[in-house]
């Protein structure tokens, strides 16, 4: 603030009316602050973080947020061990009933007067107080100091109010107690800072009263100017003769009767609470100090209360609630109990407990400036001028300032007369006590009280935690940040689009090079939008891909509408919603733009063709290519057709598979970011938090396996843990005995709740039972258990309670999975490549024992189908990890030779049926597919390559001649062809058809010396191949025509001219054979009966049309003419007929 | 022109060339009104086919060399349509049921059935039954085998059944009992070498050296059908024959040899690997993983040296192969026998080093 303190002093002064006029709203404010009141409040926050009780204090070390340079070496923050060890040192030296075990007290006796007590003068009590204090003693060196001391006046003027009469009168019985309570008394110089802290942090309970109050500070404010300033000089006169060199003076006007009343109550709830919210006591804004918050209700406080008691005990809350139903019931119980000045006090009051001041304190003359040094100017509202003289702190004088209060609180009866920490301890044993009580009354019937069945707290059904704990903006978010900003600046980047401003980017300049020169390449879209329209959003379940959608879309300032697997999502009934959601702006609801989740995408189905559900999708978001480039040509001619709107809003999807067919054409399009688990740590920091809130006793190891148990799913996670919470409180009602029990194991708290490895593993639901995936089991399968062991805490677990029944956990793991077959082919196939330890291979050929037995299983069940074997395929698997497990994580190949295998097998089997068929019938018989590759083949694939020179036909020699006949007559007989074809990098090449050649490739020999490649050679035998082809067609023509007229034995040699062609049909080998049938056949008839007539052949129905037209034409010299009936086959029905026997 | 294992095939009885005697006895057999089932079996390239053929002729005369190949479609009881090739004439029907693997129950029920419920048409015909060939009944299944029990006793009228297999040991007992077994041996290297002779002669293709003759029989494991081919590979490389005319191998012969050299040459996993890609590529080749195993446990016996051992690969061989026939999956079963011979291979050296 400003430099002049006296010119600040008078207008605060004055400010402060003002803001009491104004800050109806805003009690906290009202009370506390003139103008600038934010500055103030922070700085009186940074000044004040000290005061409230040490347990505080150890359980929020960070709460002023302040690292304030303190010239202080023994924080009293450091540890509670440390706490108690300062407490046993003291505790002799002092009076022992006036000591709380914490380093301050101030007390105001009966009489008024107001003692404070300090265990220790060498040590610092509130270090940062004592700096501020330091720092105001050497003069005006900084504002802020100052401001202390304005602010300080103001609250004089609350203290004011209280004592004025009238106003309280004026209320209800009600707010007589909360106007009293609020009323703050003291308005002193700087060095009261405590007790500053504790009239800024003190808020009126009740709301309702702050109008009441306000008046009442109005008047008040206008009247009691006067009085006030007496009573600061009161005030001030009576620190100065009681406490020259305090360090702070506390005052709170404070009943006690009504201190008393509190302790006795507390005494009865047992639990130091209820006298807060019953009486609203000055402790109170004591403790509220601690966290500037303004708290404004009842339940606020009862919150805030649950927190800074830091106990981490449900029955807490319970007694709070209680309490908060008998607050009325209490506020009457007035007697004094003896126990009250024995038991706790809550450790808002630890720091200071404060008696009413008395008015006969000397006077001091503020009119003038003083004497001793540094003053602070101050104006009354008449106008007057009052100095108030800072305080010179001396420190010497401190053990005479604890003295004197320890003679002073002789006479009278302290407060608290057991350390803070034995109290708490004699209330944990009464809680436990208590608690068991109320199980014993509840196990044996016993229904006194039934106060205790409320005891239950009622939030159990509450809520999921899944939803409780969900996170609600950016910054909870889990898993890897770069997702999320990444996702986030996505949307971002709709921006321009949809809110019209601009994002920027933050790249780096590398990036940013890279950007432009992607935009050079690429258009920019001329709304804006960023290159890829849709989102994709990938992972395993329960990584929080939908929470994290929606809070990035709300964050962006989105209305999210989200379509989801409950929905029917055909492309038809779907298009109109979507385009609605994209298009249409929301009237009734938020103002904010939509913006579309597709949840579980990868569910959607398939079917419909151009309507489905993808196929609309992707049309939607390619949509603007197409209708800007319209856009662009069409300007000018403005054209009338219909062009679709482009995309104006985001659309975020989400999947578990990336990869599901369906979402093959969404892929290309989108921008695909994919969920990883997050990180042990976060999970675990996460789920430490929540523990702590729930107040599940918790341990490291536990979340560890806890989160390896569920693979890092948080969602389920939080299930499990609760779960477990409302198991064990359930299971602590239920079992007292070995509750108890526990209790001296110490393994359980006194609450039994408690999230460790053994509840975590009795917790049979939280094992997800997860299909793992093929290469999780065999990796699982070939990684040895102690190396398992140092990778996650869960399977130390699981180690420790089945060591030896590993193949029960194996084969459970490859039963989950299933599929057997594929299983065993990656074992099988990576095997050998492990690292493991063998003797002459034995653990191989045991390994193939089980593979044989595998074998014998599988085919059971194949092919007799006795599935009831089925049951005990696992456990052959299994031995692949009694066999090969190693340490060292070895590297899992996909099997795939097995099924490569397969397929050359299929393609090589078919060439060689192929062949088969085209064996003639004869040789059909002898070469079965059996035989052919393993004995034909290899010297059949030699004799189809005899030596012959690459030389033109006529060049031939006669011998040559030979042996190209002879493989010409083979490869006709077994229909065997050299094809010409034009290979990749152009070449032709004779390739032999069926390409029985690749049968006989071996790896490592190949067929260097078996069939000749040249070029040459086979076409000449393909050339050659044809013409025989073509001469040996002609010849059963002729044959054929020569045969009809019974000449055929004379005109060639038929083996040679027909054998092929009547072989392959195999009706008729051999036309001689053929020929002898006929005179055989025609003898009889169907009947038996020898026709005489017909010496040619009705066998020869095979012979076709064309030679029946020729053969006509022949005979057309001769004048008969033959009609021959030549369908169908039948003796009994032919009958020759003449044509003169029809006309 | 076929090849000369066709072409010089004999085509009855009288036309074989060794086992005369049984030869006259199938013929009286033939002759006879009362003709028996028959399970004939010996080794592969003996010729029992040619044999079964001359048996048909004797039976039914040249109408039973008038051959056609149908192709019948039998439907499964779950509906699925096999296709089969079927050599048939009109008085005897050859099918090779082990085509349609384990569905050959169906084909041995329908066909047989169907076979046995019509009466031979023809009044002609020198016989009143029909003739089913079963080749490679030994591929039978055990239900298929079980299903052509009962048929050939109740069908005895009109159906006669030839079966033709390698060995009997795969044939169920009781169909054993209603056959008359039929052995036909492998040719001694004599015989072998007197046909080569003979077919020689008959193509004109000069002379054959007496020590080519042998050495073609014996290389040919007393196979004729194998003889044959090689004799005629060995025409085709190299004529006029040569006395000392290299005689090459098969290919998936001299592949397994690879595969026997590599398991001498180390005994470890990873060596198993790489033998496990031979052995596929083996079986890819279409080679009968028994053939492989066989061969493989002959060519390594051929090539350790010690006696003991000799026996025990042999032994482990039998053990793999009965394992191998009653698995499905060929390639563990090879695996677990090349591992089991490194194993006691490795023992073996180890020992000898000790």
């Amino acid at each position: 603030m400003s430099g002049n303190d006296s010119r600040t002093r008078s207008k605060l002064l004055i400010d402060s009316d003002d803001d009491i006029d104004d800050d109806d709203d805003d009690d906290d404010e009202l009370l506390v602050m003139p103008a600038g009141s934010q500055k103030m409040e922070l700085q009186i926050d940074r000044t004040f973080s000290v005061p409230f009780s040490l347990t505080e204090e150890l359980n929020q070390p960070n709460l002023d947020g302040r690292s304030e340079s303190t010239p202080t070496p023994q924080l009293p923050d450091t540890s509670a061990a440390n706490q108690k060890e300062v407490q046993r040192q003291h505790a002799p030296a002092l009076d022992e009933d006036s000591l709380f075990g914490e380093d301050f007290m101030a007390q105001f006796g009966d009489d008024g007067e107001l003692e404070l007590e300090t265990t220790d003068n060498r040590r610092p009590l509130f270090p940062r107080r004592i700096t501020l204090l330091e720092a105001t003693n050497g003069g005006h060196e900084s504002g802020e100091n100052e401001d202390l001391g304005l602010d300080r006046l103001s609250i004089s003027q609350r203290h004011r109010t209280k004592s004025g009469a009238p106003a309280v009168t004026k209320k209800t019985t009600s707010t007589h107690t909360a106007t009293s309570s609020t009323t703050i008394i003291s308005a002193i110089p700087s060095r009261f800072n405590m007790f500053n802290r504790s009239s800024i942090g003190f808020v009126p309970p009740m709301s309702q009263e702050s109008s009441q109050f306000e008046e009442e500070l109005l008047e008040m404010s206008a009247r009691q100017h006067d009085a006030m300033l007496d009573d600061l000089i009161l005030e001030d006169e009576l620190l100065r003769n009681e406490a020259e060199d305090l360090d702070d003076l506390l005052q709170i006007q404070y009943q006690e009767q009504e201190l008393q009343q509190q302790q006795q109550h507390r005494g009865q709830t047992q639990l130091g609470l209820d006298g807060i919210n019953e009486t609203n006591k000055r402790k109170h804004p004591v403790t509220a100090a601690s966290s500037t918050s303004a708290l404004t209700t009842i339940d606020d406080i009862d919150q805030f209360l649950e927190q800074s008691y830091a106990v981490n005990d449900t029955s807490l809350q319970r007694s709070i609630e209680k309490s908060k139903k008998s607050r009325l019931d209490h506020a009457s119980t007035g007697s004094l109990n003896s126990r009250g000045a024995s038991l706790p006090v809550t450790p808002s009051l630890q720091g200071l407990s404060i008696r009413p001041r008395l008015p006969e304190a000397p006077k001091y003359d503020y009119t003038l400036p003083p004497v001793t040094g540094s003053f602070i100017k101050a104006k009354s509202v008449s106008g007057q001028t009052f100095y108030l003289p800072k305080k010179v702190r001396v420190d010497n004088t401190k053990r005479s300032f604890v003295q004197q209060l320890k003679e002073n609180s002789q006479n009278r009866k302290p407060l608290l007369s057991i350390p803070i920490h034995r109290m708490m301890d004699e209330l944990d044993a009464e809680i436990r006590v208590q608690k068991q009580e109320a199980i014993n009354r509840l196990e044996y019937g016993d229904n006194d009280e039934p106060e205790i069945i409320d005891d239950v707290p009622k939030d159990v059904i509450e809520h999921l935690w899944v939803d409780k704990y969900r996170p609600k903006k950016y910054t909870d978010l889990m898993g890897d940040e770069r997702v999320n900003r990444e996702v986030l600046s996505w949307i971002k980047e709709w921006d321009q689009c949809v809110f019209g401003r601009k994002y920027k980017k933050f790249t780096s300049e590398y990036k940013q090079q890279q950007q432009q020169q992607q935009q050079q390449r690429f258009k920019e879209d001329p709304l804006g939008r960023p290159d890829r329209k849709v989102l994709l959003l990938t992972g395993p379940p329960g990584l929080g891909k939908t929470t994290m959608a929606h809070v990035i879309a709300k964050q962006a300032g989105y209305n999210v509408i989200e379509v989801n697997a409950s929905d029917d999502r055909t492309g038809a009934s779907v298009k109109g919603k979507i385009e609605a959601a994209l298009e249409i702006q929301s009237i009734l609801g938020s103002d904010k733009p939509n913006l579309l989740i597709i949840d579980e995408i990868d569910g959607v189905s398939s079917s419909g063709g151009e309507q489905s559900f993808i196929k609309l999708l992707v049309d939607m978001a390619t949509v603007e290519v197409a209708s800007k480039e319209e856009k662009s040509k069409s300007t000018g001619k403005k054209s009338k057709k219909y062009i679709k709107k482009p995309l104006m809003r985001p659309i975020i999807c989400i999947c578990n598979d990336q990869y599901a067919p369906v979402l093959r054409p969404l892929r290309v399009i989108a921008q695909i970011y994919q969920f990883k688990k997050p990180s042990i740590r976060s999970v675990v920091t996460r789920l430490q938090q929540i523990c702590e809130i729930e107040q599940i006793r918790s341990d490291t190891r536990a979340f560890g396996a806890l989160y390896e148990m569920t693979e890092g799913d948080m969602r389920s996670c939080l299930n499990t843990l609760q779960f477990i919470k409302n198991k064990s409180k359930t299971g602590a009602l239920s079992a007292t005995s070995t509750s108890t029990d526990r209790m001296g194991d110490g393994r359980w708290d006194s609450h039994g709740q408690g999230l460790t490895l053994e509840t975590l593993n009795r917790a049979t639901v939280g094992h997800k039972d997860q299909n793992k995936s093929l290469f999780s089991v065999w990796e699982e399968l070939f990684q040895a258990p102690y190396a398992r062991k140092a990778r996650s805490a869960l399977k130390v677990m699981e180690e420790d309670r089945d060591s030896l029944t590993y193949v029960s956990r194996m084969a459970s793991m490859i039963q989950t999975n299933g599929d057997y077959e594929k299983l065993m082919q990656g074992c099988f196939e990576n095997f050998p490549t492990m690292i493991f330890h063998d003797v002459a291979m034995s653990k191989v050929v045991e390994c193939t024992d089980w593979l044989a037995f595998y074998d014998q299983l599988n085919s059971k069940i194949t092919s007799n189908f006795e599935y009831e074997v089925g049951g005990y395929v696992a456990y052959t698997l299994v031995n692949f990890h009694r066999f090969f497990a190693g340490s060292v994580r070895q590297k899992i190949e996909y099997p795939r030779k097995d099924y490569e295998s397969f397929v050359a097998h299929k393609a090589h089997e078919s060439i060689l049926h192929g062949m088969s068929l085209n064996l003639p019938a004869k040789s059909q018989r002898h070469f079965r597919k059996s035989n052919f590759a393993t004995e034909l083949l290899s010297p059949f694939l030699r004799i189809l390559s005899p030596y012959l020179r690459p030389v033109n036909k006529q060049l031939i020699k006669p011998d040559e001649r030979l042996v190209l006949q002879r493989l010409v007559d083979i490869m006709i007989h077994f229909q065997l062809t050299f094809v010409q074809e034009k290979t990749e990098d152009g070449q032709f090449i004779y390739r032999l058809e069926p390409s029985i050649e690749k049968l006989g490739d071996f790896s490592g020999i190949g067929l260097k010396n078996v069939l000749t490649n040249r070029y040459a050679v086979r076409q000449l035998i393909a050339q050659e191949i044809e013409v025989e082809l073509v001469r040996r067609a002609e010849a059963v023509k002729e044959a054929k025509v020569g045969m009809f007229f019974g000449k055929g034995a004379e005109s060639k040699d038929p083996t040679n001219s027909l054998g092929t062609s009547l072989d392959t049909v195999g009706s008729l080998s051999m036309p001689k054979n053929m020929e002898q049938d006929n005179f055989e056949k025609e003898a009889v008839d169907f009947f038996g009966r020898t026709i005489v007539q017909t010496k040619k052949g009705q066998t020869d129905r095979s012979l076709d049309r064309s030679f029946m037209v020729e053969s006509e034409r022949q005979m057309k010299k001769k004048t008969r003419i033959w009609y021959k009936f030549n369908e169908g086959f039948s003796n009994a029905v032919k009958a020759k007929v003449f044509i003169s026997e029809l006309l | 022109m076929a090849l000369w294992v066709d072409k010089h095939r004999p085509n009855n009885l009288d036309k074989l060339d060794y086992h005369t005697d049984l030869s006259a006895h199938l013929k009286k057999l033939c002759a006879s009104g009362d003709f028996p089932h028959m399970l004939v079996f010996g080794p592969s390239g003996s010729g029992k086919k040619t044999r079964i053929v001359a048996i048909l002729r004797e039976l039914f005369g040249p109408g039973s060399e008038k051959i056609k190949i149908d192709q019948r479609i039998f439907e499964t009881p779950s509906k699925r349509k096999l296709e089969l090739n079927i050599v048939s004439s009109n008085y005897h029907l050859e099918v090779n049921p082990s085509d349609v693997g384990n569905y050959d129950r169906v084909v041995i029920q329908d066909l047989l059935k169907e076979v046995a419920q019509t009466q031979q048409v023809d009044a002609s015909a020198q016989k009143r039954f029909k003739v089913v060939v079963i080749h490679e009944a030994d591929l039978l299944t055990r239900d298929a085998q079980a299903g052509l029990r009962r048929t050939m006793e109740k069908y005895m009228g009109n159906l006669r059944i030839i079966m033709c297999c390698n060995t009997t040991s795969k044939i169920i007992t009781p169909i054993q009992s209603r056959c008359l077994l039929v052995r036909v041996g492998a040719p001694t290297t004599q015989e072998i070498c007197k046909v080569l002779h003979k077919v020689v002669k008959k193509e004109h293709c000069g002379p054959l050296p007496e020590t080519l003759a042998l050495k073609l029989a014996e290389d040919s494991g007393r196979n004729l059908r194998r003889a044959l081919l090689m004799l005629e590979t060995a025409k085709v490389q190299c004529h006029p024959f040569k006395d000392n005319q290299e005689i090459p191998r098969m290919d998936w012969e001299d592949f397994i040899r690879q595969v026997t050299t590599a398991i001498l040459k180390a005994q470890t996993p990873e060596q198993l690997q790489s033998v496990r890609g031979q052995l596929y590529e083996l079986i890819n080749h279409c080679i009968d993983p028994t053939t492989i195993l066989k061969t493989l446990a002959k060519d390594i016996i051929d090539r350790v040296d010690a006696n003991d051992i000799k026996m025990r690969f042999a032994q482990e061989a039998a053990f793999y192969e009965h394992r191998l026939r009653t698995g499905q999956k060929a390639i563990f079963h090879l695996e677990a026998f090349v591992a089991k011979i490194m194993s006691v291979y490795k023992r073996h050296l180890m020992a000898m080093d000790m």
